[in-house]
């Protein structure tokens, strides 16, 4: 299979402290990020920008906090009742972190595909109308215009349009993630987080939902976390290396593949611990 | 060397097996013997309902001549009964000799032996017995009649039962104007008794009634008065009669088919209380079912009914008689009946020897058989309903054996509406006994299956939104350390036992509602609609960031002196309301605006207290249901901007619905078999009202209740076993019908 790769690569700059980034408008920028699990440290002193309109891949081995770190991007962590965020992560100009944030209003902002596929038990139509009915939409017309576009944004139109009120639990593993960032697309998200949206999936279903990340970074910015490096060499513009709770690289992804500044990123890439 | 090495392995891997083949054997072992002890409580059941199906066995066990016991030629038997054990028999002959012989000698000893004073040329013609048999009125020619009173006496001679029988006869009665041979005598009371009333049928069909009194004065003299009742001569042709003894009440049938009922509690003249058409045909036979209450009508084409009085459902307060059972017929006059002295079985039999053994209450047709000796002169059920003694034109007695254990069963008896004696209409009634064998037991099983139901469905009522929402309150928004503490308590509350749940619903509780129920009313509005403004007030005011979130879990902490504060303005509100909207007393205005009386026990004490003891296992099953719905879930939902509570009822309980089902269908299974709460709590009253101010009766405690007084082997007995059966039923379609759906379900909402 012939996998597009980002042909366009952007010129080199430092991304870490927010520093040179005029070359690309930053959307989101973490400052130094702490984060508790009770007493355990699980992210010490992140600090990176989030380019508008690319992929910004995270990488590491397990447990290095790399999910832990998209989810505090929509604030999810808040639901463990022991977790602590010192720092701060500015969202579109706003600390997201301010009390008088609106939770809700965030999240809707920005969306989240989780590592395994988790279409309700609802059907296929439900499924994507699902944000726009709990924001209290209620028009048909609207509604149906909507799951439609989305659908065709997460290229599963085709397939499931004749079957809109079956339930979205007899999809295949890979509709239903592909059905998972229909549901995400259609509240309009600034941001989409992805969680290993792939690890889940076999190689074509994988090859799939990768063409629709490109297409999706023309309107929306796209943070992905993947275990497979070749995923992120494959589709991400900026790639982050995190290990043991901090940053260790962030830089653009072919530099990061070909010339890393870090010895520790260099023995991750290269397979010698991971 | 290999060899060695696989040999030293044998006796481990010999020992696993034998392990493993082992637990294999004790669990397929006990998984059966516990599928087995189920069939068997089954069998046992149905081995104990079985018997109510089976039809009456009727057998011949003697026929022999009576007649063989007398002298002349010209004379014959006219009667014969028997006592209760039947070992003695007492005939009479158609020339006034009267024995008392033993039967259970083959010999036929004759006991003692007495006369009645005829004169010449005159001879008895028939004989009528009360219901009991103790009293015996003869007929003569001459149209004297002779009254008699049987007395058996029996006595214990070591372990033998030995009769010094007497026969008490009295000097005969001649009534005025009856000079010739009577068609039939009705009576009731005996010469014995201070009530005695006698009524003759003439051969020229008229009606004469005598009757005697005794007043007993205090000084010890007893003053008789003997009158002549004159029975007002109707347009009819009288053909039977029959005396209700209790109501002193004269029944004349007529050829035209109507039957007059004319009031014998009166100075000279019989009042005529109705008239009414019973047949098209002559009435040919008027007689009492034991009770004195239902009268079996029979008709010269055959007809059999029932009668009896109860307040017309046409006109409100007006008594009258009623057809209330309409029997097998026969194919020609009906002429002679016989009433079992046990319950409502009868015998009646045709002019060409039809005899049927009818059952009153459920219309069943017990027995029939066309006799080849033609219709029997004289017939008469033995005391104790066992059997019956025919006597034929040929002279030749034959005894009959019944085994007749339970005439009263049958499904329309226990499933269909019924017309019982004294009510209007047929309907469903619990009421298995009463104070004598005169009481006609009422097995409707209708109301105790819908008590079952009524108690469940309030229980459920309750128990269902408060054991759910607590489930969803803890599983989704509860603070996770309170739920450790939370969940185990409402756990443990299903260890109480339902007996003192019941004690104290029935006792302590029922007695404490009754005055509060307008404050309690109050609460039912109040307390969530409070709830949900203050939940709605913590989001909105403006209270300081850290509150609002570390309150998170913790609401009800806040909810409870709220829930609190609003139960006391409910109580210090009571008597306000009570005089505001209920006129002063919430009972009376109850009485009077709905016309339903409060019991004290009632649906709604049994729906709070039955309630209490089914929410913990419905919450513990709904809460493990909701915990379980998985995390990615609820995840996605609040990643799509959905609050909690959105996530809540839109994913969570959708996902979590099939184990929410079960759990309400093991709730529902525990309320329709619960016992001892309903029984102490509910009054027991087997009444079919929605009501919830009323009592109830379940299937489960009527058999607590019941079945230390149904002697074993009785229709009562096996009645209260087929209610276990039943119940057992109910369960059983309830839970199958249960996992068939959640099933189903469980596939909707199976998550890849």
């Amino acid at each position: 299979m012939d996998i597009t790769i980002a042909t366009e690569m952007p010129p080199e700059q430092n991304l870490v402290d927010g520093k040179d980034s005029e070359k690309g408008e930053a959307i989101i920028s973490i400052k130094g990020l702490d984060f508790y699990y009770g007493e355990k440290i699980a992210l010490e002193s992140i600090t990176l920008d989030i380019l508008k309109n690319k992929i910004t891949a995270f990488i590491g081995p397990s447990g290095c906090g790399k999910s832990t770190l998209l989810r505090c991007i929509n604030r999810l962590n808040d639901l463990i009742d022991i977790a602590r965020v010192d720092g701060e992560i500015t969202f579109e100009g706003r600390n997201i972190y301010d009390p008088a944030v609106d939770i809700i209003d965030l999240r809707r902002r920005i969306g989240m595909v989780f590592q395994k596929s988790n279409p309700f038990p609802k059907s296929i139509y439900e499924n994507v109308a699902y944000g726009l009915r709990i924001a209290g939409v209620k028009d048909k017309a609207t509604l149906d215009d909507v799951v439609e576009k989305s659908l065709r944004g997460a290229a599963l139109w085709d397939e499931v349009k004749d079957r809109l009120n079956e339930s979205a639990l007899g999809l295949s593993g890979g509709q239903q993630q592909r059905l998972c960032i229909a549901r995400a697309i259609a509240v309009e998200p600034h941001v989409i987080l992805m969680d290993e949206p792939c690890s889940a999936l076999d190689p074509i279903a994988t090859a799939r939902i990768e063409e629709l990340m490109l297409e999706l970074k023309k309107k929306y910015t796209i943070i992905i976390v993947t275990h497979s490096m070749q995923q992120a060499a494959r589709v991400s513009d900026y790639t982050a290396f995190l290990w043991l709770g901090k940053v260790i690289e962030y830089d653009v992804t072919r530099k990061i593949f070909t010339t890393p500044a870090e010895k520790l990123t260099e023995d991750y890439i290269t397979g010698r611990f991971g | 060397m290999q060899t060695k090495h696989a040999h030293d392995k044998q006796p481990g891997k010999r020992m696993r097996m034998l392990v493993d083949t082992l637990a294999r054997r004790v669990i397929t072992f006990s998984g059966m013997l516990a599928i087995i002890s189920i069939a068997g409580l089954l069998l046992s059941f149905i081995l104990e309902v079985w018997p109510l199906w089976k039809n009456p066995r009727v057998e011949i066990t003697e026929r022999w001549h009576p007649g063989e016991l007398l002298s002349s030629p010209d004379n014959h038997i006219i009667a014969a009964v028997t006592e209760e054990y039947r070992q003695a028999m007492f005939l009479l002959s158609r020339k006034g000799q009267a024995f008392f012989v033993q039967t259970d000698t083959p010999e036929h000893t004759v006991l003692a032996s007495y006369e009645f004073s005829l004169q010449e040329e005159e001879y008895l013609t028939g004989v009528e017995f009360s219901i009991d048999g103790h009293t015996a009125l003869a007929m003569s020619n001459t149209g004297r009649i002779f009254p008699a009173v049987l007395d058996y006496n029996p006595w214990f001679n070591g372990d033998q039962r030995v009769f010094s029988p007497k026969l008490n006869l009295f000097d005969p009665i001649q009534l005025p104007g009856t000079e010739g041979a009577l068609q039939a005598v009705a009576f009731s009371g005996s010469p014995e008794e201070e009530n005695f009333v006698i009524a003759a049928l003439t051969a020229e069909n008229s009606v004469h009634v005598w009757k005697r009194t005794v007043e007993s004065s205090l000084f010890g003299d007893d003053e008789i008065t003997e009158t002549r009742i004159v029975v007002p001569p109707t347009d009819a042709v009288a053909t039977a009669l029959s005396i209700e003894g209790p109501a002193q009440a004269l029944y004349v049938g007529a050829r035209d088919g109507s039957i007059s009922k004319f009031s014998l509690d009166v100075e000279d003249e019989a009042v005529l209380l109705q008239k009414f058409q019973a047949a098209e045909t002559p009435i040919t036979l008027l007689g009492f079912l034991i009770g004195e209450r239902s009268l079996v009508v029979g008709d010269a084409t055959g007809n059999v009914s029932v009668w009896f009085e109860a307040f017309d459902p046409e006109q409100a307060g007006v008594r009258t008689m009623l057809r209330a059972h309409t029997l097998a017929s026969h194919n020609t006059k009906v002429i002679r009946y016989s009433p079992s002295q046990r319950d409502r079985t009868f015998f009646t039999v045709s002019a060409d020897g039809d005899l049927i053994m009818h059952f009153s209450t459920n219309e069943r047709t017990l027995y029939r058989r066309k006799l080849e000796q033609g219709s029997p002169l004289f017939m008469r059920f033995t005391p104790k309903g066992n059997g019956a003694l025919l006597l034929f034109p040929d002279g030749e007695l034959v005894e009959l054996a019944i085994d007749n254990p339970h005439p009263e069963a049958s499904f329309k008896a226990y499933f269909g509406k019924i017309w019982y004696e004294g009510y209007s209409r047929p309907e469903y009634v619990w009421q298995s006994s009463g104070g004598s064998d005169e009481f006609e037991p009422k097995l409707g099983l209708v109301p105790l299956i819908f008590g079952t139901f009524k108690g469940t469905v309030y229980a459920l009522l309750f128990a269902l939104p408060v054991a759910i929402f607590a489930a969803l309150y803890v599983s989704q928004f509860m603070h996770p350390r309170l739920r450790g503490i939370i969940k185990p308590t409402i756990e443990l509350m299903a260890a109480l036992p339902s007996v003192i749940i019941g004690f104290i619903g029935g006792l302590w509780l029922a007695p404490r509602i009754q005055p509060v129920i307008p404050a309690l009313l109050l609460m039912l509005v109040l307390v969530p609609v409070s709830a949900v403004l203050l939940g709605w007030l913590l989001r909105t005011l403006p209270l300081p960031a850290f509150v609002k979130q570390r309150s998170g879990g913790m609401e009800f902490i806040i909810m409870m002196p709220v829930i609190l504060t609003i139960a006391w303005f409910s109580f210090s509100l009571n008597d306000g309301l009570q005089s505001w909207l209920f006129a002063g007393n919430f009972q009376q205005w109850l009485v009077e605006t709905a016309n339903v009386t409060y019991d004290q026990r009632n649906a709604f004490v049994v729906g709070l207290v039955m309630g209490f003891a089914v929410i913990p296992i419905i919450f513990t099953i709904s809460e493990d249901a909701l915990s379980n719905v998985p995390a990615t879930l609820t995840a996605g939902s609040l990643a799509l901007g959905a609050t909690q509570w959105q996530t809540a009822w839109k994913i969570v309980l959708p996902s979590a619905s099939p184990g929410i089902f079960s759990a309400a269908m093991i709730g529902l299974g525990r309320a329709v078999g619960e016992t001892m709460i309903v029984l102490m709590a509910t009054g027991n009253t087997p009444v079919m009202d929605w009501n919830i101010f009323n009592g109830f009766r379940t299937l489960s405690a009527n058999i607590a209740v019941e079945i230390p007084e149904a002697p074993e082997g009785g229709t009562l007995f096996r009645t209260l076993f087929l209610a276990a059966l039943l119940l057992f039923l109910i369960t059983f379609v309830v839970n199958t019908a249960a996992d068939i759906i959640r099933t189903r379900m469980h596939k909707k909402y199976q998550s890849s």
